[in-house]
């Protein structure tokens, strides 16, 4: 536990300073954007386009502080050895965070908007991991270029259910069916016991389920 | 807003100078300190109307700076800024006097709004 507490302080503080850097960015284009505003008329001939490049960088910016905000609550899940957190904002944390892998194969994960507010009292770096392993599987099975739902809801025995299904769902008959065999799933499965929950995947619908067990519902 | 004297305290230098000059730009007399030790040096002369104080500063804490001018210059008000993730350094600080807090990276028009609202009160 304190290897984490490590991990998390140390990304929790470059967090910190990857807002300065933004800030920094912000504030420069931002300036730029001051001056080229006082240019009168057709003075200058690339104002149009410096415009253009001002507003890329603060959409950059922008993107930058999303990551960095989510990644600093990412970093501080260690803080606290059970945490009540909102399932729709941890499932949006680890899909952000996760981007980059599922861009590298080409899967988009997309989260349920309307679910509303879901709280779930749980360890926080185990529930963290779990969603990741699941989106892992997922990457790792399902064909570029798909799309992968995920739902969220409490079900009538107050189990937290999280569902992640796969658009084109003829396609990954056959490789669903190898997810239980592999070492993935197994890791996975440790996890879910570990959170006194259950997973299950359905290889004729194309999709894998997880029966979330909440502190507060034992 | 002519009149408006806004003192910036931020041991990023080329934040703090950036946003100065942005602020002067849109009329605030806009004087920085890059550290808590200077802005309570500075504040006693200048006589700023509000300062926008960085949390996370080497030496005195931005909180620590917050605490030094709710007790010698109770009439100024503080708004805080925090590069942290989350509200609860903010809202800490409001507990100890702050007026309000911003996250950076900022915007400059939500921070002028907050610079107008804390002259106001």
């Amino acid at each position: 536990m304190k290897e984490t507490l490590f991990m998390g302080r140390i990304t929790a503080t470059v967090t910190h300073e990857i807002k300065n850097v933004l800030a920094i960015i912000r504030e420069s284009g931002g300036l730029m954007e001051d001056f080229l505003n006082m240019v009168e008329g057709d003075n200058f001939k690339y104002k149009d386009r410096f415009h253009k490049i001002i507003s890329n960088i603060e959409d950059q910016v922008v993107r930058g502080d999303a990551i960095s905000t989510l990644l600093n609550r990412f970093a501080h899940s260690p803080d606290a050895d059970v945490a009540s957190e909102n399932v729709p904002d941890l499932l949006d944390q680890m899909i952000v965070l996760s981007a980059r892998l599922a861009k590298a194969k080409e899967i988009v994960f997309k989260s349920d908007k309307d679910s509303g507010v879901i709280l779930i009292s749980s360890d926080p770096i185990r529930i963290r991991m779990l969603i990741f392993q699941a989106m892992d599987v997922l990457m790792n099975y399902c064909k570029p270029g798909q799309t992968i739902l995920v739902n969220s809801k409490v079900n009538d025995s107050k189990l937290i259910t999280l569902e992640f299904s796969v658009d084109s769902k003829t396609q990954v008959l056959q490789e669903f069916e190898q997810i239980i065999l592999s070492d993935q799933w197994k890791d996975l499965i440790s996890t879910v016991e570990s959170l006194d929950s259950k997973a299950f995947i359905n290889p004729e619908n194309g999709t894998l389920r997880l029966e979330l067990r909440s502190n507060d519902n034992r | 807003m002519g009149s408006l004297k806004v003192m910036l305290v931020d041991d990023e230098q080329e934040f703090a100078i950036t946003l100065a000059e942005r602020l002067r730009m849109r009329g605030i007399e806009t004087i920085t300190a890059f550290d808590g030790e200077e802005a309570l040096k500075l504040i006693v002369g200048d006589k700023p109307d509000v300062v926008v104080l960085d949390i996370m500063m080497p030496g005195m804490s931005g909180l620590q700076v917050l605490g030094k001018i709710a007790e010698i210059h109770p009439g100024i008000p503080v708004i805080l800024l925090t590069g942290i993730g989350s509200t609860t350094e903010g809202i800490a600080g409001m507990k100890i006097g702050a007026h309000d807090y911003l996250m950076k990276p900022i915007q400059i028009e939500e921070l002028i709004d907050k610079i107008r609202a804390a002259v106001k009160k």
